[in-house]
């Protein structure tokens, strides 16, 4: 049995990451989702190659990013310069449940598809928007919000701030800032989802990424509303785990990740790591860990050194010991726990050939269909979704083409 | 609102346009990691009623530091404070099930229980319609028994090899503060409400049974990692010396740091134009992504040049006028301070037990009224609403003393607002 968002329309105007998420979880949970795009101006995923400099290659239909994360979408190509392409949106919001973008806030209501203005024709309608800032009451016109990426959400919503080394500067997360903005506008929308299957009433929601970063250290901003002071950058130090730490082995770059809570574990530790004696000795309390913690980690990577990661890592789980491989993507791509649990698919593109893909992280049970396609070449869906959508027929696509509407 | 079965008359309870949209859903946490715990709060931001049921000795999150006395001089953690605000909390000593008997008809058919590893079993012995089960690497227990931290659970997903990021890779690191167990938190909301609207959907077209989610905390880091993930897929795994921005990262101005990185052609023009190297826009060096990674140290240099002689606030001004991608880096001060937080309701300053506060709403803006803040009353007391539940599903004042003495309940203080 099929269960998930099956009847749910998307009609998706996101592009590159955080909004892009929000409905990618969407079409991973049964929606159908209906990507506006347009060949004239490119998702950024679409030329992630030459985007984030990697090559130059700017080929619309030879992404994997896009394909993973457009995973099972359907493109509709429309040029929103057009006034008849902006009608003929509207159109196409009227018979959907939710419209979701990332345009800057005011873009979609230029373009006639704000949230009041598609409420007015359909009051059941479900706008998410998600932007740096969202929309401010009282903004001041003559200061532009920042633009919405993730370096700038990091850095303005106080995430950098507590990221990093002492000595040095502080240090930025990228895709998954982009990414969590996208998983709490989904949750936004199915929540309101859920209110309107009970009232008939449709909602807003106003997603601002700044704002999804400052909820992720709430508990900090917490303590600093009561004027207890913030630990500034502290490295891997987190007590009171001590040692808690990554340590380098055997092959240059690749890293295990130990955090040590009790007494226990840490002579399981020493057990698995031969710890000289004296060394061994100073662990056995907390504070006397955390006291001679510059020591213990230096005979800690001393130890470690010769060690493969792989077998370190195994030694360190059966003796019970809190410890992890850093993993590498290429590791995590051929993790079997992964694999075994389906996370990962296998699905063919016309251009790429087979590719995989990352499915839903979660098994839901009776749940969703998996997925078994990757992301729609550039405007191959438009005459089946007009003609599903909207009922068009094959002399109206036309005309449309014939405009440049279609583009 | 009925204590035991706060879901009743739900049309009712909802049909107010400006009533938080999960309001009538009863979510239940039996242990979790902070992941879990963050998940609950969103649910019950988003209006559920959600109850923590806790061993007796209560949950270790309790004594996560710093501490901080309230006003009545109890000892309370920061962090658990904000995992838990607007929380209920039910003491029971789960190493028994008695407490299934016990509250059995409080967790309906309508509930979602959340669950740790530890608890799966337990928590599929209960009535709940959705019972999401989190842990470190999904089910089966077997693969969960394995000892796992904050720490290593961020490590195991791939995030934590790519930080930092920064002008020098060092070592691997990972994000301040909870930052990763929240990141995990979101998707396990997101897992767990998915179910209840798959329930919902499916019901109306007559197949609505139980469901049950096995979530990944290693797989959803891993899902997260999407954008880059392609790298490997094309034989180059990104590393923390390829995955940092080769300019821009982090920029010393004259009164703290700013961060940008650049996508598009029209983004560096503007950078160009704001340093006053607009020689630079058509030089062929400087062509795409390809060419800007190989001239940075000659960008680094002019941009650190310009920047260090300039406070943040023009450096920000004219890089945004400049369509260039910056942000300052802000301290935990300024993010309090910061307007457009005040002005969408974000954040508020709330009287509160812990003295005078600044709260967290939901990050959706206050244009629709059903996300307008609502106040999160504190992080319960251990075994606070024990007594009023159970005298809510009819037990008497005997019944209850019953339990107490067997120490299959424990009826904490009744301190601060109950729910």
């Amino acid at each position: 049995m099929n269960v998930g968002l099956r009847g749910v329309r998307v009609l998706d105007f996101t592009w590159a990451g955080a909004g892009a998420i929000a409905t990618a979880l969407l079409r991973l949970l049964g929606a159908d989702v209906v990507k506006v795009e347009s060949a004239t101006r490119p998702d950024l995923l679409r030329i992630a190659n030459r985007s984030y400099g990697w090559s130059d290659d700017a080929d619309l239909e030879s992404s994997a990013s896009f394909n993973d994360i457009s995973a099972g979408k359907r493109s509709l190509a429309l040029n929103l310069k057009q006034p008849e392409a902006r009608e003929l949106a509207k159109l196409l919001a009227a018979t959907s449940d939710v419209v979701c973008d990332n345009m800057r806030p005011g873009k979609m209501e230029r373009l006639g598809l704000g949230y009041e203005q598609l409420a007015a024709t359909n009051p059941r309608i479900i706008s998410c928007s998600v932007s740096a800032t969202g929309r401010v009451p009282n903004g001041d016109p003559s200061d532009p919000p920042p633009p919405g990426y993730a370096p700038v959400f990091w850095a303005e919503g106080g995430g950098a701030g507590v990221t990093g080394w002492p000595d040095g500067e502080p240090a930025y997360i990228r895709s998954p800032v982009d990414m969590n903005a996208g998983t709490q506008a989904c949750l936004g929308i199915l929540a309101a989802i859920y209110a309107r299957e009970i009232t008939g009433q449709g909602g807003y929601v106003d997603c601002s990424a700044i704002e999804t970063v400052a909820s992720t250290i709430g508990d900090e901003l917490l303590a600093a509303s009561l004027s207890i002071p913030a630990g500034g950058l502290r490295g891997n130090e987190r007590p009171p785990y001590t040692p808690n730490d990554t340590f380098e082995c055997r092959t240059p770059d690749t890293w295990i990740a130990i955090s040590i809570l009790t007494a226990l574990q840490w002579n399981s530790l020493c057990d698995v790591l031969n710890v000289p004696e004296g060394v061994r000795s100073l662990g056995q309390t907390r504070l006397s860990r955390w006291t001679h913690r510059e020591e213990i980690r230096h005979v800690l990577q001393r130890c470690i050194q010769s060690l493969d990661v792989v077998a370190l890592g195994d030694q360190l789980r059966a003796a019970g010991v809190p410890g992890s491989e850093s993993m590498t993507f290429r590791g995590l791509l051929d993790d079997p726990v992964l694999n075994a649990r389906g996370f990962w698919r296998f699905v063919e593109h016309p251009i790429l050939g087979r590719q995989q893909i990352a499915g839903l992280p979660w098994i839901m049970e009776p749940g969703p269909p998996p997925a078994t396609a990757g992301g729609p070449l550039l405007g191959a869906d438009t005459s089946d979704v007009l003609a599903e959508w909207l009922g068009y027929t094959a002399i109206q696509i036309a005309r449309l083409e014939s405009l440049g509407v279609l583009k | 609102m009925n204590p035991a079965n706060p879901s009743t008359d739900v049309e009712h309870v909802v049909a107010d346009r400006s009533s938080p949209p999960l309001t009538g859903i009863d979510v239940f946490e039996l242990p979790l990691d902070p992941a879990g715990q963050y998940a609950g709060r969103l649910l019950a931001a988003l209006g559920a009623a959600v109850t923590k049921i806790e061993p007796l000795e209560g949950d270790p999150c309790r004594w996560l530091v710093p501490m901080w006395h309230d006003r009545n001089g109890r000892a309370r953690s920061i962090p658990f404070e904000y995992l838990n605000a607007g929380k209920r909390s039910i003491a029971v000593d789960l190493e028994d099930d008695s407490w299934i008997e016990v509250l059995g008809p409080l967790i309906g058919s309508e509930s979602v229980l959340i669950a740790g590893p530890t608890m799966a079993s337990r928590a599929l012995n209960t009535g709940a319609g959705v019972v999401v089960v989190a842990s470190a690497y999904g089910m089966p227990a077997s693969a969960d028994d394995l000892p796992t931290t904050v720490f290593t659970r961020f490590h195991s997903g791939g995030s934590g090899y790519l930080i930092p990021a920064g002008s020098k890779p060092g070592r691997p690191t990972t994000p301040g503060t909870l930052v990763g167990e929240c990141f995990a938190g979101a998707g396990i909301a997101v897992a767990g409400l998915s179910a209840v609207l798959a329930r919902m959907l499916s019901r109306n077209t007559a197949n609505g049974g139980r469901i049950v989610v096995d979530f990944s905390s290693q797989a959803h880091m891993v899902f997260l990692e999407k954008m880059f993930m392609s790298r490997a897929l094309a034989g180059q795994t990104p590393t923390r010396a390829t995955h940092r921005y080769p300019f821009g990262g982090a920029v010393q101005c004259k009164d703290g740091l700013v961060s940008m990185l650049l996508y598009e052609d029209h983004q560096w023009a503007g950078l160009c134009r704001m340093i006053g190297r607009e020689d630079w826009i058509n030089d062929e060096r400087f062509s795409g992504g390809a060419g800007r990674w190989d001239m940075q140290d000659v960008i680094s240099d002019a941009l650190n040049a310009w920047c260090s002689n300039r406070l943040v606030d023009e450096v920000v001004r004219t890089g945004t006028q400049n369509a260039v991608p910056i942000g300052r880096i802000a301290t935990l001060e300024q993010v309090l301070a910061r307007p457009s937080l005040r002005s969408r309701e974000f954040l508020r300053e709330e009287p509160s037990d812990l003295g005078a506060i600044v709260s967290m709403g939901l990050p959706f803006g206050n244009i629709d009224p059903r996300w307008n803040f609502q106040h999160l009353s504190g992080a319960p007391s251990l075994g606070e609403h024990t007594r009023p539940t159970l005298e809510s599903l009819g037990y008497s004042h005997e019944s209850i003393l019953e339990f107490e003495n067997l120490s299959v309940v424990l009826c904490g203080p009744q301190i601060g607002e109950a729910r």
